[in-house]
């Protein structure tokens, strides 16, 4: 794809900027007129001494938000300070955006009083929007797995050893930009549409998870040959990996059904109790694995080009966008899983399947055609777990923002959405502001990531790739035992790493430490949180 | 079929049992049932047996395992001409194993076995990743690229030794489809990733061998009755565990099973409906291949829109139209301002309208809409795949012309006339 039709999408975005917060910012400024008086209160009761000089400023700010303008610069510049927040923290291996969100909530609470309110959704949007894109570098450069790595690790990190990283982030980056759009597009769907979907699948969602755990399970078929003179010799052969897998199954559900009924970590030592168990899960055993690989990374090409065009953006969006609503509609469905239903659902590969041709001259080999569809899957594929990406950890915050008469409190799911839940509620109209920042944060994004890969492919040679692993490693230890609990933290982190590495080493699926999550979320779902615990004697 | 499809088919037709629906849904008081799982799991349950369980109990007479430092595709296909032999003489059926040659973390050593009436062919081509794309310039050198060996008996890809059921499943056939065309000759198969493919071979009658692909494949794990015993264990378990309604548990079980066999049945190679009790396999009724993606995403799409309307029905009823239809003729009267008091439709009339137009918006149009985009788009994909495979073919009469000139001009500057001049 060619860089004047990126410039064309990004032009399409800013287009879509100007018009959006013009529709959409008196309603808000009306909905922002009580909480603003709400907070003024709130702000005259937590005056402190040490932050006393930002007081008239803040009046002034106050004064400045009841003007839609002064309201649309406010929105713009947390928009601004979240996105350049979120693509700097996530350029280092290994720390999750959840992570850096939980630090800012925690901030947020200490200041909360000082800074308006309209900013804080902004800011945390922004934030998450540039994860979503700029996470692709040290997913791709640096190995650095996270929850979504399922989805899209495999063909990046092929294009990585042959050279072409470049592609492959760029690439991503596309994707997410059309799932940017596809979230635009999905407007009228999510209001008229998926409230019903979210209506009607609630009260069934603890068997749906269930369906999805089994299925996932089952679906994992033997990798090995199955060589050998007996049976036994041939079934241990071939099920490597499903042993793996399902080992992996059991203990994260059982860890998660231990650690979700009866926290080892007292809530207020730790901010982020579950930051450790995913930590060991995803980011330990892949600096692990780089560690122990200890192969120095092949030499990366720039290009003016990325091997793709928009056909392919065309192909990638169905399969991208089921697998991203059922991120953003169900809880504890990540992208590696979802994923894996909208690949099989929407596969249309064998539409034109391998030929065998005659040979070009008599005599000599039969040729094997290959149809084009086959060399377009490695784009076709990053290009969806870019829309799948977005439409995960994005879409799932934008949907709190969709309130109908059926979904009072919205309908969002996901890791920021539990987090921001003690601390901001929507308000009608905000969906729109919401739809205007992640196009602002979005195209910012865009351009980051292709700055950001252009630097990182520069200095890659140079970089001593035991440091780029083992400095992060010790920033998460840090964290884990600042905000996760201290030393019983740590003890979480290894034993979950421990579980992490068993799929890294047995080539299964990484995803199946969600269960972690889904196994006591659908038991509790149905109501069998009680007796589960009861039965595990851990009440 | 895919598992997929064959999972959210085994769920969707346990939706259509109200009580089933209605045990599913929590917030009604006491614990929610997980009974739908066990329509899912028992719907991919005979594939999980075969490629889990079964292919590991085949064991081949002959393996054929290439080594990937040394390719002799010479040394495959004599030794399958030996087979061919053996079972042509002594007429004691035998199976073939062909094993995948895996040469890095995400390549593959491709190779195909194609078969003439009365020969294989082991033809190896490029390494691939493990999406089957070929990395150009990675095929073996000419001399250990293919291999040939002729057999005394013909291959033949349609049984003439056919029974009660294959009679049945025939004459259905014909009655959908028409009369059965010609048996064509063997297909050739690729081999690259995963596992490779087994063939088993007998001699019937006429003399020829028939090739049976993946002998262990809808075998035994493809039937009805394997289903029913299956689900047996059930019953007394949901009993003695004390759940209420303990005896639908086996029943949705045995659904989803009974509809993964019977999808099955529309492909090529059937099942064996009712072993033990009658064990061959029987031939499919031919309608689809297994690996079309239309069937596949059609039935699927149709699979989760049914469920989530039984769903709706049955529990939740948050969909407007029944109501809406309820009151239909009232309100399109008054709004033309005829007044009120004309009756509302017959409740259950009210309900079906909605419903089917919930159907006909959610399920029809949408299914209308995907065919046609395909019936759009198949065409189109094959004539760009046409001109790609003729530029292929250009390319490679240019290439080999390209080889035959150089070594051309190898040999006549090895004889020692002047390099420019053979140029010229």
């Amino acid at each position: 794809m060619t860089r004047s039709r990126v410039s064309f999408l990004l032009a399409c975005c800013i287009l879509l900027i100007a018009a959006l917060p013009a529709w959409s910012a008196p309603a808000a400024a009306d909905a922002n007129g009580d909480q603003l008086s709400a907070l003024t209160d709130r702000l005259e009761a937590s005056k402190t001494e040490a932050l006393g000089w930002w007081l008239p400023y803040k009046m002034q700010l106050d004064h400045y938000m009841n003007e839609p303008t002064g309201l649309a610069l406010c929105i713009l510049l947390a928009t601004l300070v979240g996105t350049v927040v979120g693509a700097f923290f996530c350029l280092i291996p290994s720390l999750h955006i959840y992570n850096v969100a939980g630090i800012s909530v925690m901030i947020w609470i200490v200041i909360k009083g000082l800074v308006p309110f309209a900013m804080l959704a902004p800011f945390f949007m922004g934030m998450i929007v540039a994860f979503a894109y700029v996470n692709t570098i040290p997913m791709t450069f640096f190995n650095a797995a996270d929850e979504s790595a399922g989805a899209t690790l495999l063909p990046s990190n092929d294009l990585m050893a042959r050279g072409r990283g470049w592609d492959a982030s760029i690439l991503s980056g596309i994707g997410t930009m059309a799932g940017t759009m596809v979230l635009i597009v999905l407007t009228p769907l999510a209001y008229f549409v998926l409230t019903y979907v979210h209506e009607i699948i609630g009260p069934h969602t603890h068997w749906i998870l269930g369906l999805i755990m089994v299925f996932y399970v089952m679906s994992e078929w033997p990798k090995g040959a199955g060589r050998g003179k007996t049976p036994w010799t041939k079934f241990k052969d071939a099920w490597r990996n499903v042993f793996a897998g399902m080992f992996t199954f059991t203990l994260a559900a059982v860890t998660g059904c231990i650690l979700l009924t009866k926290p080892l970590v007292p809530v207020e030592d730790a901010f982020q109790a579950i930051m450790p168990v995913f930590v060991g899960f995803f980011a330990f055993p892949s600096t692990i694995q780089a560690l122990f690989n200890q192969s120095a990374p092949a030499r990366q090409y720039l290009s003016k080009y990325v091997n793709g065009d928009l056909k392919e953006v065309g192909y990638a969006t169905v399969p991208g966008t089921i697998a991203g609503l059922m991120c953003a509609l169900f809880p504890g469905i990540t992208m590696g899983i979802a994923c894996i239903f909208s690949g099989h659902m929407t596969n249309h590969r064998a539409l034109r399947a391998l030929s065998f041709e005659k040979p070009v001259e008599p005599g000599t080999y039969i040729r094997l055609h290959t149809p084009e569809m086959y060399y377009k899957q490695e784009a076709v594929f990053i290009l969806g777990g870019g829309i799948t990406k977005i439409l995960y950890y994005v879409g799932a915050f934008l949907f709190v923002f969709v309130l109908t008469a059926l979904t009072p409190t919205g309908m969002g799911r996901g890791g920021l959405n539990i987090m921001l839940r003690p601390v901001f509620s929507p308000e009608p109209g905000d969906y729109f502001i919401m739809l205007a920042v992640i196009l602002i944060s979005s195209c910012l994004s865009l351009l980051a990531l292709i700055s950001c890969t252009r630097w990182v492919i520069r200095i890659l040679p140079r970089l001593n790739m035991n440091l780029v692993f083992i400095l992060p490693t010790i920033l998460m230890l840090i964290l884990i035992y600042w905000l996760g609990g201290g030393w019983v933290g740590l003890g979480i982190a290894a034993v979950t790493t421990c579980i992490g590495c068993i799929p890294v080493f047995y080539a299964s699926r990484r995803s199946h430490t969600m269960a972690f999550l889904l196994v006591p979320i659908a038991l509790n779902m149905a109501g069998y949180g009680d007796a589960l615990a009861r039965w595990m004697h851990l009440v | 079929m895919k598992g997929l499809t064959h999972f959210v088919s085994g769920v969707c037709a346990a939706s259509f049992i109200p009580q089933v629906v209605k045990m599913s849904a929590s917030g009604e008081g006491g614990a929610a049932s997980f009974i739908l799982l066990l329509a899912g799991a028992y719907g991919v349950l005979p594939d999980t047996m075969d490629f889990k369980l079964g292919q590991f109990f085949s064991i081949a007479e002959t393996e054929l395992d290439p080594d990937p430092k040394n390719l002799d595709p010479q040394h495959m296909a004599d030794e399958f001409a030996r087979v061919i032999n053996e079972v042509g003489d002594s007429g004691k059926p035998q199976r073939v194993q062909f094993f995948t040659s895996q040469v890095g973390a995400n390549r593959w050593q491709q190779y195909n076995v194609i078969f003439e009436p009365k020969a294989i062919v082991i033809q190896f081509n490029e390494v691939v990743s493990t999406s089957q794309i070929p990395f150009p310039g990675t095929a073996p050198a000419p001399e250990r690229r293919m291999g040939r060996a002729e057999f005394k008996y013909e291959l033949k890809s349609r049984s003439l030794e056919h029974d009660w059921l294959n009679d049945c499943v025939r004459w259905m056939r014909r009655k959908l489809k028409g009369p059965d065309a010609p048996p064509g000759p063997v297909k050739p198969s690729t081999v690259d990733i995963f596992g490779g493919p087994q063939f088993g071979f007998r001699r019937e009658s006429d003399g020829k061998i028939y090739f049976d692909w993946l002998p262990w494949h809808r075998t035994w794990s493809h039937s009805w009755v394997l289903g029913f015993l299956l689900t047996l264990p059930v019953y007394p378990i949901t009993y003695f565990l004390g759940l209420d309604n303990w005896w639908l548990y086996g029943l949705v079980a045995f659904l989803g099973f009974f509809f993964h066999v019977f999808e099955d049945m529309t492909g090529h190679i059937g099942g064996a409906l009712f072993w033990p009790l009658h064990k061959p396999r029987s031939e499919g009724l031919e309608l689809f291949k297994a690996s079309d993606p239309r069937t596949n995403f059609s039935i699927m799409y149709t699979a989760i829109i049914l469920t989530l309307w039984n769903l709706d029905r049955f529990t939740t009823h948050v969909i407007a139209f029944p109501r809406w239809f309820a009151n239909f003729p009232a309100n399109l009267v008054y709004r033309f301002g005829f007044g009120q008091g004309w009756p509302q439709l017959p409740a259950l009339v009210a309900e079906w309208l909605g419903h089917a137009l919930t159907l006909t918006l959610f399920l029809v149009i949408p299914m209308v809409i995907y065919f046609k985009f395909i019936a759009w788009l198949k065409p189109r994909v094959v004539a760009k795949e046409n001109e790609r495979m003729q530029l292929t073919v250009e390319n490679l009469k240019f290439r080999a012309g390209y080889a035959a000139a150089e070594s051309a001009v190898a040999l006549e500057a090895a004889d020692g006339d002047d390099l420019e001049d053979v140029l010229d």
